[in-house]
């Protein structure tokens, strides 16, 4: 069997299209990830995540003929994952466990130097101090600041995956910095200011 | 469902859908669609544009001031609001299309608008400029009795015989200072006249579009100070002025 692992992911789509069962290393690729990202985004149990995972995976090979190899392969499947969280938003129920442990240390570091906020970063209670206040947000700006901080996308990939201009991708950014500190002030949440 | 099981059960349900690819085709045809839908609008739009030049650049707010009326009364009555709407209708319709292509989330919203409305105008005086917007109010107004009747601001405007403005078709020349014409509203008038006609050219003939100023004498009978025709001499804006400043320095010629 060919070292498909190696393979980057403009090779693995081109692949695809000759050999359906190239397509499982995509999905293997990028499945964490984007559980991640929906839960993250939206506010919807694990078992939810994964039927949401599963219909984008769906998308991705009906649409495979549609992506432009210009675009990050990845851009384009946040892109396609991103919308299918939109169209199912309706059915999901509220958050009905935390997902914490799914944010790493460095990233809970970045996110907190970024918006000038000194946190214990061993605690468990950061963490999910830090998804408490990004559950309360507003979609548009806990989905900046999850794909900025969380997914660590560049703001051109956000641009993509978004699909709004770059400016307006900075200006979004810089005020759901804004509310995330008001929004953590607000809730009571520990977090001191540098 | 647990992460390492997802693709299995991914592909299988691919296989048992008999889910494929969709050809690559299909895609393009879609993106051709959006822009060709996008590109009709624009053209649309600058039709639309240049209708509204065309009834905005003719001399009736001149006939009517000198008549006494208030400019902005005038104004207010000449505005093509039918095809205003139109207009705006199509600017938003190519805005969308435009923002929907695959390069069209890029560019913020305030650009893409005024980038359409830019494009829109240009179409517009172009089109004018060429006389598709004369030829388009001209159509309509022979071959579409409604558009006459509630759409076309000329047609309020020229339809108010109590402040002594009329217009309509000659059918019958009765003698040098009088004809019969059939007025927008279906009226017919006999016009009188103090001296003989003083319009030409053209010479004032049957089947011939009017305008009159003056004022109603009888039920039927209109006493006019002036006529003129029914069609505004074009003046180019832009394309066809610069065409036709530049044809007697042309070598060529």
């Amino acid at each position: 069997m060919p070292d498909w692992q190696t393979k980057t992911d403009i090779e693995l789509v081109r692949l695809t299209l000759q050999n359906q069962e190239v397509f499982g290393v995509l999905i293997k690729r990028y499945e964490g990830k984007l559980k991640r990202y929906i839960l993250r985004i939206s506010n919807c149990r694990t078992d939810e995540a994964e039927d949401i995972l599963q219909e984008v995976f769906i998308k991705v090979y009906e649409h495979i003929n549609a992506f432009d190899q210009r675009q990050p392969f990845s851009s384009w499947i946040y892109r396609i994952t991103r919308n299918e969280v939109i169209s199912n938003h309706r059915k999901l129920r509220a958050r009905a466990e935390g997902h914490a442990e799914m944010i790493r240390e460095d990233i809970v570091q970045a996110l907190a130097s970024e918006l000038d906020i000194k946190m214990e970063l061993q605690k468990k209670e950061t963490r999910e101090a830090i998804l408490k206040v990004l559950d309360s947000m507003d979609v548009k700006y806990r989905e900046v600041l999850v794909l900025k901080y969380l997914e660590e996308k560049d703001y051109k990939e956000m641009s993509f995956i978004l699909k709004k201009p770059m400016g307006t991708i900075a200006t979004l950014l810089n005020r759901a910095k804004k509310r995330f500190r008001e929004q953590a002030k607000e809730m009571g949440v520990e977090l001191t200011h540098i | 469902m647990t992460d390492s099981n997802l693709s299995r059960n991914v592909l299988d349900e691919i296989k048992k859908k008999h889910i494929t690819p969709k050809p690559r085709w299909e895609f393009l045809l879609k993106d051709s669609a959006v822009w060709t839908a996008g590109i009709a609008c624009l053209i649309i739009g600058g039709l639309a544009a240049s209708v509204i030049i065309y009834m905005l650049r003719n001399d009736d707010l001149d006939a009517l001031s000198e008549a006494g009326e208030g400019t902005v009364d005038v104004i207010l009555i000449a505005l093509p609001y039918f095809w205003i709407l139109t207009l705006a209708a199509f600017i938003l319709i190519a805005h969308y299309n435009f923002k929907h292509t695959k390069g069209g989330y890029r560019y913020r919203i305030p650009t893409v608008a005024v980038a359409v409305v830019f494009i829109s105008a240009v179409l517009g005086v172009f089109f004018y400029d060429i006389g598709a917007g004369r030829a388009i109010d001209l159509v309509l107004s022979d071959k579409v009795p409604t558009y006459q009747r509630f759409l076309h601001p000329r047609a309020r405007m020229w339809s108010r015989p109590e402040k002594g403005i009329i217009a309509g078709t000659v059918f019958e020349i009765t003698d040098s200072l009088s004809f019969r014409m059939r007025d927008l509203r279906d009226k017919d008038w006999i016009v009188l006249t103090r001296r003989p006609v003083p319009m030409p050219p053209p010479l004032l003939q049957q089947g011939m579009k009017v305008r009159c100023l003056g004022r109603p004498v009888e039920a039927n009978a209109f006493e006019a100070d002036l006529i003129l025709p029914w069609e505004s001499p074009l003046k180019p804006i832009f394309f066809m002025r610069i065409m036709n400043e530049r044809i007697p320095n042309d070598p060529a010629y």
